[in-house]
């Protein structure tokens, strides 16, 4: 017994050297990517929290210690609320409406059979891969009221007097069509993939039960694409909460965007603006933070309410 | 490969370094006074001492132009000084505030030793004790406004020291594009006599049918300058230079001049009218010949010439505000200023001036399409070889500068206001109104360090 319980003993001690070895590996592998993580996010973000306590101009002078001031002037800023207001639209308008086209759009390619199925995927996918910038433009030019292209398919069916950028009414959703334009093939890619792990046999099932399409997608397809729906549209309102690129090209006149008449003042261009432009890095930090907070309520929220459990049974 | 120092050298530099250390420790200090930003003595090695390497960072934002001629420059500064380096950096515009603003947070080694701002920024860094005045050895005081027109060194003066000297100097004056005005009537080369003489003509040359437009009369997008140009044109030539911003209060005196909130109301209309924001929207207007004038800087010349080189066109001045009135533009320039961290003021300001002075802006001009701020060079027949060049090189002569306390807000406010009336139907009385609140934050803002 008592060389049995000294083997296991001695066992034991090796096990827990060859564990605390391994550990250590383990700690040395980690530690060059922990250390960037400290270092390059950590730190930063830290930083950032403590320059948004601070009366912190980007051009160099005293940086008094304010508390939460740069906050409470945030949330009573018509400017801030306003710029808030328009990010929401943004995402309220841009993510389900470019969720379900591009839902509808990976059905269609999902079909077998369907006659130039990767020539349209191709052209589908353009868009995601070609710079925000380059887009911007050749939209500005499209939306164009006089001469565009947009307003020129809608005077053929009888829609005029459209001013897209220039009004404050169709400027953010302007943006919003471009957004929706850009990001359609990638939720399409996938939505496709996800269809393809939905198991045929079920589909058979349903059809052999006498559902028809609708009720099939309905009960069989929609809730199995549940995982794909959930990352999608936590990845799309996390994006859409941080929309800037086009929202700045597209609006720019004279160095100044988010017009006309704050318009397409969004969220992450007012940081942008109040910390580079007019140079209050501590107010622009908290602000910072108060998008975090949205953008951090929001998926938890969205967590919450879309996944579920599912099993192919 | 590395060079070996001999013996005999080394003892030569032993002794000259130790006697410029004696001689270092007998001098005052060179460093500013605290919290002044003055430069007070400098210290010169003695004659015969070979000078100690000195490494100058150099930062500014990306212009293909500057670029040329700050690099034609670099090298024969460091031929004449070869115990000086220029580090020149041309940093692309989007990153220009964000990596000055780091760097200069970091400290000396990060921050550059020379560096551009803008005019209505100057202050605010004197005020943060950032930069050290303009060495007297280099450039006197007396100097500095014997050469350089004052609108164009005014602004980096604080407590009777200047603290930048001006590049990128520029005025507004009004672009008509030729073939426009002989197809409506008009002469490009008549002058306005007013701005009711102005508005007159920007509708005649604005071509709308059928709620459409066709043609705008004037290209008012540039709204800032607009608004700043009408409001100083008012306050400095009827109100006897008055400057728009009360030093007593620290707010601006707008409200205090009916005639300024009818500018904005002439303004607006004009903008209303003779423009359409919603015409050709994102694009240059008056370079594709759309626009029968447009408000813009003399380096358009350049644009206009690489963008629209077909495209015949006359400058005039700013129309006045009443018949027979001076004439008025406001002027706005950079200015490059020298870090109290600097390793050695002297050899910074001197490589400032080298840049800026009367030499250095000859090819300012011809490369940079830059204006020349030295008085000398008005009458340079080579800058006025026609009827444009002598209405740009004469709007030098009566300038005043920009007042804009702080920066990019200031078009934003502008941009607005105009917005708010124009697009969003606001009243002109309600516009005007928020305009001077939120102008009058933007300058408290920007003076809290005053």
């Amino acid at each position: 017994m008592s060389s049995q319980a000294t083997g296991s003993e001695v066992r034991k001690q090796r096990w827990s050297r060859q564990r605390r070895r391994e550990t250590a590996w383990a700690y040395a592998f980690l530690t060059p990517a922990f250390f960037f993580l400290v270092v390059l996010l950590l730190f930063p973000i830290i930083f950032a929290f403590w320059i948004s306590l601070h009366d912190w101009s980007l051009i160099p002078r005293p940086t008094p210690f304010i508390g939460l001031e740069n906050y409470s002037t945030a949330l009573s800023d018509a400017l801030t609320i306003k710029s808030i207001k328009n990010t929401f639209i943004y995402t309220i308008g841009a993510v389900p409406i470019s969720l379900a086209l591009s839902l509808l759009l990976a059905i269609v390619m999902n079909q077998d059979g369907l006659p130039l199925r990767t020539l349209f995927r191709t052209t589908y996918f353009i868009p995601v891969i070609t710079s925000w910038v380059a887009v911007s433009f050749v939209w500005i030019w499209m939306l164009e009221p006089r001469y565009g292209l947009v307003n020129a398919f809608l005077r053929l069916i009888g829609i005029t007097g459209i001013r897209w950028l220039a009004s404050p009414q169709w400027a953010l959703p302007a943006i919003m069509l471009v957004s929706i334009w850009k990001g359609l093939g990638y939720n399409m890619v996938l939505f496709l993939a996800g269809l393809q792990t939905i198991p045929r046999e079920l589909m058979e099932a349903a059809r052999i039960d006498g559902a028809n399409r609708w009720q099939s997608f309905l009960n069989i397809t929609f809730p199995l694409l549940n995982p794909t729906i959930v990352f999608l549209t936590v990845t799309a309102v996390i994006g859409s909460l941080q929309v800037f690129t086009p929202a700045v090209i597209m609006t720019t006149v004279q160095g100044e965007a988010g017009g006309p008449i704050n318009s397409t003042r969004v969220m992450v261009y007012h940081i942008y603006s109040m910390a580079f432009r007019s140079n209050r890095l501590g107010y622009g930090a908290a602000l910072a933070f108060i998008l975090f907070v949205i953008i951090l309520v929001i998926t938890i929220i969205q967590l919450r309410l879309t996944q579920r459990e599912f099993e192919y049974a | 490969m590395a060079k070996r120092m001999d013996r005999r050298y080394f003892l030569r530099l032993a002794a000259v370094a130790g006697g410029a250390s004696a001689l270092a420790a007998c001098a005052p200090a060179t460093q500013p006074a605290a919290g002044t930003g003055v430069q007070e003595t400098v210290v010169t090695a003695p004659e015969g001492a070979e000078k100690a390497p000195v490494t100058l960072m150099h930062w500014q934002h990306h212009a293909a132009s500057y670029v040329q001629a700050v690099e034609s420059f670099k090298a024969r500064f460091e031929d004449e000084n070869e115990h000086v380096t220029i580090d020149f950096q041309s940093i692309p515009w989007a990153e220009y505030w964000g990596k000055l603003a780091s760097g200069i947070a970091a400290g000396k080694g990060s921050a550059p030793d020379v560096f551009m701002i803008p005019m209505g920024l100057i202050d605010e860094y004197v005020s943060g004790g950032s930069l050290i005045s303009v060495d007297e050895n280099i450039v006197t005081t007396s100097q500095i406004e014997q050469d350089y027109w004052d609108w164009t060194v005014t602004r980096g003066k604080k407590d009777g020291l200047y603290y930048g000297l001006p590049l990128n100097v520029q005025t507004l004056l009004i672009f008509r594009n030729n073939a426009l005005f002989e197809e409506a009537g008009l002469d490009p080369a008549e002058p306005f006599l007013d701005h009711a003489d102005f508005y007159d003509k920007a509708l005649q040359l604005t071509k709308k049918s059928g709620g459409e437009t066709d043609q705008i009369g004037v290209n008012t997008n540039y709204y800032s300058a607009w608004l700043t140009t009408l409001f100083q044109q008012f306050l400095q030539r009827e109100q006897n230079g008055m400057e728009w911003i009360d030093p007593a209060t620290n707010q601006v005196v707008w409200q205090d001049y009916p005639e300024i909130m009818q500018v904005f109301e002439w303004f607006c209309q004009l903008s209303a009218e003779a423009d359409d924001s919603a015409f050709m929207t994102g694009q240059n207007r008056f370079t594709l010949g759309r626009a029968g004038m447009e408000i813009g800087h003399p380096v358009n010349r350049g644009t206009l010439r690489v963008t629209a080189p077909d495209l015949q066109y006359t400058i005039t001045p700013f129309p006045s505000r009443s018949a027979g009135q001076d004439p008025y533009t406001a002027g706005s320039h950079w200015m490059w200023v020298v870090g109290n961290w600097a390793p050695d003021y002297n050899v910074a300001w001197e490589w400032v001036y080298y840049c800026t002075n009367k030499p250095a802006q000859v090819t300012w001009v011809d490369v940079a399409g830059d204006l020349p701020s030295h008085k000398g060079l008005n009458d340079e027949p080579r800058f006025r070889q026609n009827d444009n060049d002598n209405v740009v090189m004469d709007s030098i002569k009566y300038a005043t500068p920009w007042e804009w306390v702080g920066w990019a807000e200031w078009v934003k406010e502008f941009g607005d206001a105009r917005d708010r009336v124009v697009i969003g139907g606001e009243t002109t009385q309600q516009s005007f109104e928020t305009l001077i609140i939120n102008i009058n934050e933007v300058i408290k803002t920007h003076t809290l360090a005053s």
